[in-house]
């Protein structure tokens, strides 16, 4: 079944084959679970955000507009998922003995508090630029970066030229840029 | 800090510059080929090129120092991280058993106790004049048997790929083909609707996936051939229809093969059947006070001939009308087993009347409230679902004699399952624009 398309999977899974929707989960956990780490900026937290945003995706499939490329419809939901779950949670605590604890995981990742908020925000604007693109560069950065395909294969997914993608990559890019300056 | 790529806008005389340089690629190539460098999806070939001018070019070397950077920050910032062992079972245990369609929930109102008293008024008319046939329960009508006429439309090849043609606003024509090969018979004696025939028109699904139009085309009648006489029915050959949505949550997917077996201006057609051996189609046309019934072949489609034809009088003297049901329902129908008959009567004598068939027990009504389009028994034949003239959905018992109300929805559709437990819905909530499918348990 891994061999199938994104589309035919949500199909079988809609017909009631939930191995179907299993191998969607596996296809896609990397870049739905590294969404979640950037989102929450913990391993534990991020797991379950990304189980969170799995099931909500499985919950709404019926709604996925098999027009649409499947990964950024996921992708949208996921990270509207882990938006909501987020703010559902109470705000992190840290018990006053763990401060040191907390405070040395940090530094261990990066030097200073502020580069390490810094670094965090900029994930999270990240994130929301991409989402802000157009469709046709938010699916080529989500492929390239997140999906890790090369360019021939995301090509050969949005069934364009090479030329094309390499232009949309290029293009979307320098909007992203310019979305990301004027959130930082 | 972040900063945007540098739009490169080059003047005439920089191209010119560039290209009379050792470079093949200008300033403006060279920006754009800055995100396939970086991704190393650039030749051997091109990246030498490419390198080249950057070593020449002191404001692109600068703009590809910045793309690096912006790459590293984004490449940083998006680097996957890969989920615990197991991360996908885990997600697996933890979903819903099933995909919750977004409706909701339906509470039928089933059983509400709704007791039928006794028999009544026999109208054993309604049912004698009906000529019920025990041995023929395919003859449900005292038909008078005419020479069967032969006069059909036929339209366009049965091989043919077509589209379903549009039922409505098709357009007329007084020239219909006749099929060749068949004599032509005389019309029957009360002239009803002319016959229509298609032109292209439009389809649309429920999902409003897209229009098609039919692609049959009208042969021209040969002169040596009669002309159609009037109520006879428009036949078009094989065709396919886009599958609706079914309900909330599904796709259309794929086509149905669909055929038009006959369309009748301002009349009725009801009580389609299918014979047991699946061979033959058999329905009926009501004008005025005058029924006729219609077979076609199955096997040869496009041909319906009319077999016999009835006056109201002959089915009752009271006139009780009929209705006209859809899909596999009907006014009259034999209970699987063989051993009921029901029929579901408006006028006078409105409700559901049962009799035993092969017994002179007068048939007696199950209730008096009925008169709608539908009636079908159970597979096991221990009960029927009808409708009455308000479209109130009951489930009737005809041994113990009694009826519950299912729905007071305006149901669309039905369908048992096999084992006579189950009955797909679908139905029109009052007020909504939308269908709504359900299942609901009789026991």
């Amino acid at each position: 079944m891994s061999h199938l398309l994104d589309e035919e999977l949500v199909r079988l899974t809609l017909q009631g084959d939930q191995s179907a929707f299993e191998v969607l989960v596996k296809r896609y956990e990397k870049q739905i679970f590294s969404l979640a780490y950037r989102l929450a900026g913990d391993y534990d937290d991020a797991a379950d955000l990304a189980q969170e945003a799995f099931i909500q995706v499985y919950n709404v499939l019926n709604r996925y507009d098999q027009n649409k490329k499947f990964f950024s419809w996921l992708y949208r939901v996921a990270h509207n998922a882990c938006i909501n779950a987020l703010q559902r949670r109470p705000k992190n605590t840290v018990a006053v003995e763990d401060i040191g604890e907390y405070l040395g995981e940090a530094q261990d990742t990066f030097s200073q508090p502020e580069t390490y908020y810094t670094n965090k925000e900029l994930k999270k604007s990240i994130d929301q630029s991409i989402l802000g693109l157009p469709d046709n560069y938010r699916d080529i950065i989500y492929l390239r970066y997140i999906g890790d395909y090369s360019y021939q294969q995301i090509a050969e997914r949005l069934e364009l030229p090479i030329s094309t993608v390499e232009t949309r990559l290029h293009r979307g890019k320098i909007l992203l840029q310019k979305a990301l300056k004027q959130r930082v | 800090m972040l900063q945007p790529l540098k739009p490169v806008a080059l003047t005439k005389a920089e191209g010119l510059q560039n290209a009379n340089q050792v470079a093949t690629i200008n300033c403006a190539c060279f920006t754009e080929k800055i995100a396939a460098y970086l991704d190393e999806e650039l030749s051997d070939d091109d990246t030498a090129c490419f390198l080249q001018h950057a070593s020449e070019c002191s404001e692109c070397q600068a703009f590809l120092a910045e793309a690096q950077s912006f790459e590293g920050q984004l490449t940083q910032a998006l680097a996957a991280v890969s989920p615990p062992e197991g991360f996908a079972q885990r997600v697996m245990q933890a979903l819903p058993p099933m995909v919750q369609p977004a409706l909701e929930p339906k509470i039928v109102k089933f059983p509400v106790r709704k007791w039928v008293t006794g028999v009544g008024t026999v109208a054993a008319a309604a049912v004698l004049v009906f000529g019920i046939s025990l041995a023929n329960p395919e003859a449900q009508l005292p038909l008078v048997i005419d020479t069967p006429n032969p006069n059909v439309a036929v339209v366009s090849d049965p091989g043919k790929e077509l589209t379903l043609p549009a039922i409505k606003a098709a357009p007329k024509t007084d020239q219909p083909v006749v099929a060749s090969g068949e004599e032509a018979q005389q019309p029957p004696e009360v002239p009803a609707a002319k016959p229509v025939v298609k032109t292209p028109s439009a389809v649309k699904t429920q999902d409003g996936a897209g229009d098609k139009a039919t692609a049959s085309v009208p042969k021209e009648q040969p002169a040596n051939q009669p002309s159609q006489p009037a109520n006879q029915p428009q036949v078009e050959a094989n065709g396919s229809i886009d599958l609706p949505r079914a309900a909330y949550g599904t796709k259309s997917e794929g086509t149905l093969s669909s055929r038009l077996i006959a369309n009748f201006e301002k009349e009725n057609i009801y009580a389609p059947s299918i014979s047991k051996d699946g061979e033959n189609l058999f329905f009926f046309t009501q004008n005025k006070d005058t029924v006729y019934m219609w077979e076609s072949s199955l096997s040869n489609p496009g041909e319906p001939k009319s077999i016999g034809k009835a006056t109201t009088a002959d089915l009752d003297g009271k006139a009780a009308s009929l209705t006209c049901p859809t899909h596999d329902v009907n006014t009259a129908l034999f209970s699987p087993d063989k051993i009921f008959m029901a029929m579901n009567l408006r006028g006078e004598e409105t409700g559901v009347w049962v009799s035993k068939t092969g017994k002179d027990d007068k048939p007696w009504r199950l209730c008096g409230e009925g008169g709608g389009k539908f009636l079908t028994w159970a597979p096991n034949s221990s009960k029927l679902l009808f409708t009455d003239d308000k479209g109130v959905l009951y489930v009737g018992y005809p041994i113990e004699k009694r009826i519950f109300v299912v729905t007071e929805d305006v149901v669309l559709d039905l369908a048992w399952s096999k084992d006579s437990k189950t009955v797909a819905l679908l139905v029109q909530g009052a007020g909504k624009a939308t269908n709504s499918l359900y299942v609901v348990e009789i026991p």
